[in-house]
């Protein structure tokens, strides 16, 4: 592996182990959205505490939108970890609802989740790379008692002696792969050979070409809307009416690596999500999202 | 890409430039996404600028927009040429110095920008010194807003050849390797001579980085009878089967059984190890008393714990100089190993980080109350002591205090002349100050001729053990034939300075006749740490 990618990966590793072995495992949940980033940190985690099993439980936040591959998947892996799943009761429709439907279903599912389950440290697969504010933060992140991000009164942070501890009324977000990029993920697929969901890989689909920001968007079609047939893969995986497909002919990890080290844009435009206003991302993390 | 990770920081006071200059090299090393620049350039028009501001490729905050100034740091990521490099945009505004001092902890780099019409600001000086604080060894110092220095299209080479001077004048106080690039990053220029220097920097940097292995452990578990060790490794690499290590605080070696390359380790030897306990191929100090300089990020509360290694351990006394721990840790000063050399101290109430502390000295060196050292380097007049002793007060990170008896006379001791009364006198008051600055925990560096036998051994016999005293020696021959100060060829003071009387034993003797410069450094520094006394 090259080395900088195995100090990435070594990196993680001290971050998780820091957190796991300073604090009680009951409180500890690590979320798992069954994409590419989630996979890679399960794969960390499982390195992470070889050869005994992981120590925490996963959590899935699912919406009831999830493309059909990824509940397949997340069936298999369910037989692997001890995975925990967890959907907001107000079953929200994202054609119907709008922005309530992303702040009610994961934002609000998520803080629900973690007083439910009585979870005070959650780790996630964020990277900075991923997005301006996103860039700002610090890898374990301090979030008041409401869920909320403040960039102002971050903690300082000198890696790698990081500060595993919360108190009363503060709660934390753990991201170990903070300093990876959307290629380095690739890369450490690659190298590890985990295993994903076949979706990342170019295949054959009916899909309505919508434009936002002035670039394509190929989404899936809903009943009577007009389509096209295309060869597409996905960037990233979340609700399926939320998210886009790329024209692609990447049929395995290594064409997808080509494809990156070329690409023009990054992963966010194929979220419909982000663009529903200035510094949404930002606001959404204040509000509570990862 | 086989390199390591290159870990650099831009810093430099308020609007000076730092993230236009970051974002001027992530353009130019073709790191910007598409969207990302859309993204920028639509911010720079709402900021009612008619190009692209390259400082709002980093500045991604809606307050930081608003308000265009960094808040904190960004951290952004580029290959270039075969190596990964991540960068820290630290904000240069007063409020958020602590966001720029726990970047330059992780830093292997610095790009200080410094506004060409504005000069050096006391925000400029404290970000230097942090930078120092953390041994950082490398520094380019960027000249930004160069294109402001005239109404035309050239650059008035006046002003910054005269910032130029002002800041070699300031560096003369560290010992960074660095260099001084005028730049232009709104219109591009120069831009790419920051990046050859910083992969300059990158190269020398791993070139002179030395094989260490240092790991703490976490804890060890079982799994079918076997045991296993977790460990936290400082330089991350595999760990190979047979590979012989030291295991502090037992002092005992160990044995690696099977190949790793996950940070989890079994050992061949029948030997605990705790949590806490460190591996390493190099001489770790282990003590629960600690010599350090504390960063501060936040007021000292009255219950903390100390974070280093795999280690959490209360502090149960602090002092300004000195942190006694419940537990002991095992460590390095940061001069010798920077990754090992530090530590953080947390709030044991909010649990929030407080500070950073840095590692100072051999913790053998420390007495309660403790007192300063006086490096007392005696001598010819031009045998060198003013050179070896500002080579020595460099290496400190917490500068001693410098007693030059040519200061001395010209203030304090204007009254005295060159009789011996007057000479013996002029010694025995710096060796008075001397003293008072010690007794209150400050290192003293005195550079005196101090001819007189009798009077030298009197004072080391009142300033043991904190005095060593340091003979710089050239021969009276060669100071005449180099007689650059006039002083052995005119009558008048010849006399008085040419009777060094040898004879009694010093600490340590420089040879400037001989060696070179770098030689009796280096000597002189081992053999301060022989004396423990360094
Ligand atoms: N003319 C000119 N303007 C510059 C140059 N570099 C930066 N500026 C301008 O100086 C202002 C401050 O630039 P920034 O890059 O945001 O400064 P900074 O040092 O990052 O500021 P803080 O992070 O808030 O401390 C902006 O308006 C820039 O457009 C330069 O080389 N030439
Ligand atoms: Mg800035």
């Amino acid at each position: 592996m090259d080395n900088y990618l195995k100090n990435l990966e070594y990196q993680a590793i001290d971050i998780i182990r820091d957190t796991v072995f300073n604090n009680d495992v009951e409180k500890i949940v690590a979320f798992y959205s069954i994409g590419k980033d989630s996979s890679v940190l399960l794969h960390l985690f499982k390195k992470a505490f070889y050869p005994n099993k992981i120590p925490i439980k996963f959590l899935h936040i699912d919406t009831g939108w999830k493309f059909p591959e990824m509940y397949e998947f997340r069936e298999k892996i369910a037989n692997e970890i001890d995975l925990l799943i967890f959907k907001h009761p107000a079953c929200l429709n994202p054609y119907k609802d709008g922005r309530n439907y992303t702040d009610i279903m994961k934002t609000q599912a998520l803080k629900m989740s973690q007083e439910h389950f009585g979870f005070k440290i959650a780790f996630g697969g964020a990277r900075r790379d991923e997005e301006k504010s996103r860039a700002k933060e610090r890898i374990i992140s301090i979030r008041d008692k409401n869920g909320y991000w403040n960039a102002r009164k971050q903690n300082p942070e000198i890696s790698p002696l990081y500060n595993p501890f919360y108190c009363n009324d503060t709660s934390l977000r753990v991201f170990p792969l903070s300093n990876w990029t959307e290629l380095d993920i690739w890369k450490y697929i690659k190298e590890e050979n985990i295993e994903i969901v076949p979706i990342y890989f170019s295949h054959k689909r009916k899909v309505k070409i919508t434009t936002q920001n002035n670039k394509e968007l190929l989404l899936i079609p809903q009943k009577g809307e007009k389509t096209e047939e295309l060869n597409v893969r996905f960037r990233t995986l979340g609700c399926y009416p939320l998210t886009g497909a790329v024209r692609s002919n990447a049929k395995n990890i290594d064409e997808i690596i080509k494809e990156l080290e070329e690409v023009q844009y990054s992963e966010r435009i194929t979220r419909v999500i982000d663009y529903d206003a200035k510094g949404s991302m930002e606001i959404k993390k204040q509000e509570g999202y990862f | 890409m086989s390199n390591n990770i290159f870990n650099f920081i831009c810093c430099g006071s308020v609007d000076d430039g730092k993230s236009s200059l970051i974002g001027q090299i992530l353009l130019n090393t073709n790191s910007v996404k598409q969207d990302v620049l859309e993204d920028a350039m639509s911010a720079s028009f709402d900021n009612g600028s008619d190009f692209l501001e390259p400082g709002l490729l980093l500045d991604g905050l809606l307050d930081e927009r608003k308000q265009q100034i960094t808040i904190d740091i960004a951290h952004r990521y580029f290959d270039y040429n075969n190596t990964r490099y991540h960068i820290y945009d630290c904000p240069g505004h007063e409020q958020y110095t602590k966001n720029m001092a726990i970047a330059a902890a992780e830093a292997n780099c610095a790009i200080l920008v410094i506004d060409v019409l504005k000069g050096i600001s006391p925000q400029t000086l404290k970000h230097l010194s942090i930078c120092a604080l953390f041994q950082i060894k490398y520094l380019i110092i960027a000249l930004s807003k160069c294109d402001l220095t005239t109404k035309s299209n050239t650059w008035d080479e006046n002003i910054i050849q005269k910032r130029k001077q002002e800041i070699e004048e300031i560096l003369k106080q560290y010992n960074f390797n660095y260099s001084i690039i005028p730049i232009d990053s709104i219109h591009n220029k120069n831009i790419d001579k920051v990046i050859e220097k910083i992969e300059e920097y990158n190269w020398l940097y791993f070139e002179s980085k030395k094989n260490n292995f240092i790991a703490h452990a976490y804890c060890s578990q079982f799994c079918n009878g076997e045991r296993y060790y977790y460990l936290k490794l400082l330089d991350k690499k595999e760990i190979k089967k047979d590979e012989k290590l030291k295991l502090f605080p037992l002092d005992k070696e160990v044995t690696i059984k099977c190949d790793s390359n996950n940070g989890t380790i079994q050992i061949q030897e029948d030997i605990d190890i705790e949590k806490g306990n460190a591996l390493a191929n190099v001489n770790l100090l282990v003590s629960n008393k600690i010599k350090h300089h504390t960063y501060w990020f936040d007021e000292p509360t009255n219950e903390m714990i100390f974070h280093h290694g795999t280690i959490f351990a209360n502090i149960t006394k602090y002092t300004q100089t000195l942190i006694e721990l419940d537990k002991a840790i095992c460590f390095n000063n940061i001069n010798d190993i920077k990754e090992n050399g530090f530590g953080i101290i947390i709030d044991k109430a909010s649990k929030k980080t407080l500070g950073v502390s840095v590692f100072l000295a051999n913790d053998n060196l420390i007495k309660v109350n403790q007192k300063g050292k006086i490096y007392w380097f005696s001598g010819l007049s031009g045998a060198g002591k003013t050179t070896q002793a500002m080579n020595l007060w460099r290496e400190f990170s917490i500068k001693p205090i410098l007693l030059d008896a040519d200061d001395v006379r010209k203030t304090i001791n204007s009254d005295l002349g060159y009789t011996k009364e007057d000479c013996y006198q002029n010694i025995e008051r710096i060796s008075q100050i001397a003293q008072l600055l010690s007794n209150q925990g400050f290192n003293v560096i005195v550079t005196c001729i101090s001819k007189f036998k009798e009077q030298r051994k009197e004072i080391k016999e009142r300033l043991k053990p904190n005095l060593i005293e340091i003979l710089v020696d050239k021969s009276l021959e060669t100071l005449k034939k180099n007689d650059t100060k006039g002083l052995y060829n005119s009558l008048g003071t010849c006399n008085m300075i040419q009777n060094y009387e040898y004879g009694n034993s010093v600490d340590i003797i420089l040879n400037t006749e001989e060696k070179t410069e770098k030689e009796n450094f280096e000597y002189l520094i081992a053999q301060l740490k022989k004396l423990e006394a360094f």
